[in-house]
């Protein structure tokens, strides 16, 4: 797995459950708690165990952490203007997701992600990554949950036995947050 | 018949937001939305543009059409440069379709351009996402090389120093040393001195009133040679109760020794540990870079230490001036 999934893991552990939990969790996954390196390989079990050990603690699932990790990213303001722009309102940035990998890609030489296919329209989409990959589509969730509050949408999503369900009640459901392709609005929250 | 086809203007408007349709006298016919954002209602070629080749204005369509790549500056934002392609229109006119080129992130700022102002097949937002991607990257990855930094600083810091009194150790001596030695080389090199101490009476201390105290004693004597001495000096505790003062700049003799006695006599006062008065003294040899045609590390800390041992066999206490291979210059002070 690229360094740079479990250097995102680590930085979610460490500004969320702070320094002391990321140091139990790499301890108890057998990881450096110095952290990943961003531009190296790592053994591909290793962010599961990652995900089981920073849930322990607090009863959470590998699953809930990792849709917790996509929430977290989404969230941070350049990964957030990257994810926007994806597409001008929620609807073209869920039929804009195939081209997700190819865009990491573009950024990231070797980051490599399962490919995302999205089926449906307006009533509900329905979204499946090639391979299934379950943690990764549960981190596509948290991601997508971040993001449509993002464009101030009310989204329901829901995940089904090998994909994710999703539909937009309310597009106009709240105020979208500033974006402006040229760059950050000033004053921006 | 393909040659006759005619495009509706409400199609160059949705296919070309950066058309520009000019009649063969250089006035605007039509002007895409998004180029329209940039020339606002200029009416002629030549209000909104000038042609970057010609380095002149003015409305010679003809001229636009036998160029292969246009370069047109922007009479409003003169910074900005489009670039494009003319081609020749039934009656004499021309059609252009201009794009950003590199100055595109500047453009879609100064303009307040949004993606609906591109057409899908534009690679302006891939253009975009890259540049905004590239720019987080290089911030990610400069916080990730500080972080490292300060890493191998602290190793460093940690490889070169005595856990005990926080002094250099031998590995940080011997690197200064060799430096020095290179620095003092040629006739315009900086001289040094290479000072050994040992303690005498150090045995005792940890003898009478166990290692603890003896601990004290050191930290204690690490401090007060600290005190005594510059900042640009390094010194380094060898292990036990031996140090290495690596001194540069210094090469008098009289000097040295008043140093060399300065540092023992404040050796010498009592260290309070717990209810104990402890007392030790020291003994030192030195050590002169200008004392060797060619200094070297190895033989100056040998002669160094031998100066040090005759400082112990004639009383401790004192300090010796090891007599190097050169002799002392006539300045010096004598032995005592």
């Amino acid at each position: 797995m690229h360094g740079m999934v479990n250097r995102s893991i680590e930085e979610f552990v460490r500004s969320t459950y702070g320094e002391a939990a990321w140091q139990a969790a790499a301890v108890a996954c057998g990881a450096d708690p110095q952290g990943f390196h961003m531009l190296r390989d790592y053994p591909q079990e290793l962010t599961p165990r990652l995900l089981q050990a920073a849930g322990n603690p607090l009863a959470k699932t590998p699953a809930e952490v990792a849709e917790d990790v996509g929430a977290w990213l989404a969230g941070r303001e350049s990964l957030r203007r990257l994810l926007r722009f994806s597409g001008a309102d929620f609807a073209e940035f869920l039929l804009s997701l195939p081209e997700l990998p190819g865009r990491l890609r573009m950024i990231v030489p070797g980051l490599e992600m399962p490919s995302v296919e999205v089926a449906g329209g307006a009533e509900g989409y329905r979204i499946t990554s090639i391979p299934h990959q379950p943690l990764w589509l549960c981190a596509l969730s948290g991601m997508l949950h971040a993001v449509a509050d993002d464009y101030g949408c009310l989204a329901v999503i829901v995940m089904e036995d090998a994909c994710l369900s999703v539909s937009v009640p309310l597009a106009d459901y709240a105020e979208a947050r500033p974006f402006s392709i040229g760059g950050p609005v000033a004053g921006a929250a | 018949m393909t040659d006759d086809l005619v495009i509706p203007a409400a199609a160059w408007h949705r296919l070309m937001p950066m058309h520009l349709h000019l009649d063969r006298a250089g006035a605007i016919l039509s002007a895409g939305s998004t180029l329209r954002k940039l020339i606002g209602d200029a009416a002629r070629f030549a209000d909104a543009f000038q042609p970057v080749a010609t380095g002149q204005g003015g409305d010679d369509v003809a001229a636009l059409l036998v160029q292969e790549r246009l370069f047109l500056r922007l009479n409003a934002a003169p910074q900005q440069v489009l670039r494009g392609r003319a081609a020749a229109m039934p009656g004499g006119g021309a059609m252009l379709n201009l794009g950003f080129g590199i100055g595109l992130a500047e453009a879609v700022r100064r303009f307040s351009l949004t993606d609906r102002d591109f057409p899908p097949s534009d690679l302006a937002m891939e253009l975009l996402f890259l540049h905004e991607a590239n720019g987080a990257m290089m911030a990610e990855l400069a916080r990730y090389n500080l972080r490292m930094e300060q890493a191998r600083l602290a190793a460093e810091a940690q490889a070169f120093t005595d856990p005990l009194t926080g002094l250099y150790n031998r590995r940080a001596l011997v690197t200064a040393l060799d430096h020095a030695v290179l620095a003092a080389r040629g006739p315009a090199g900086r001289p040094f001195a290479l000072l050994h101490l040992d303690l005498d009476l150090f045995k005792a201390i940890n003898d009478d009133y166990g290692h603890a105290a003896g601990d004290h004693v050191l930290r204690t004597v690490a401090e007060r040679m600290t005190a005594a001495t510059r900042a640009d000096d390094t010194i380094a505790r060898m292990g036990g109760d031996e140090f290495l003062l690596l001194l540069p700049g210094l090469a008098d003799e009289r000097q040295l020794l008043q140093l060399g006695q300065r540092i023992i006599d404040r050796i010498e006062a009592p260290v309070a540990f717990g209810d104990a008065s402890c007392r030790v003294s020291a003994s030192a040899g030195v050590a002169i870079s200008t004392r060797y045609v060619q200094p070297d590390p190895e033989v100056m800390q040998h002669d160094a230490d031998a100066a040090l041992y005759r400082a112990k066999g004639e009383g401790r206490g004192c300090v010796r001036i090891a007599p190097g291979s050169v002799p002392a210059p006539l300045t010096s002070a004598p032995l005592r």
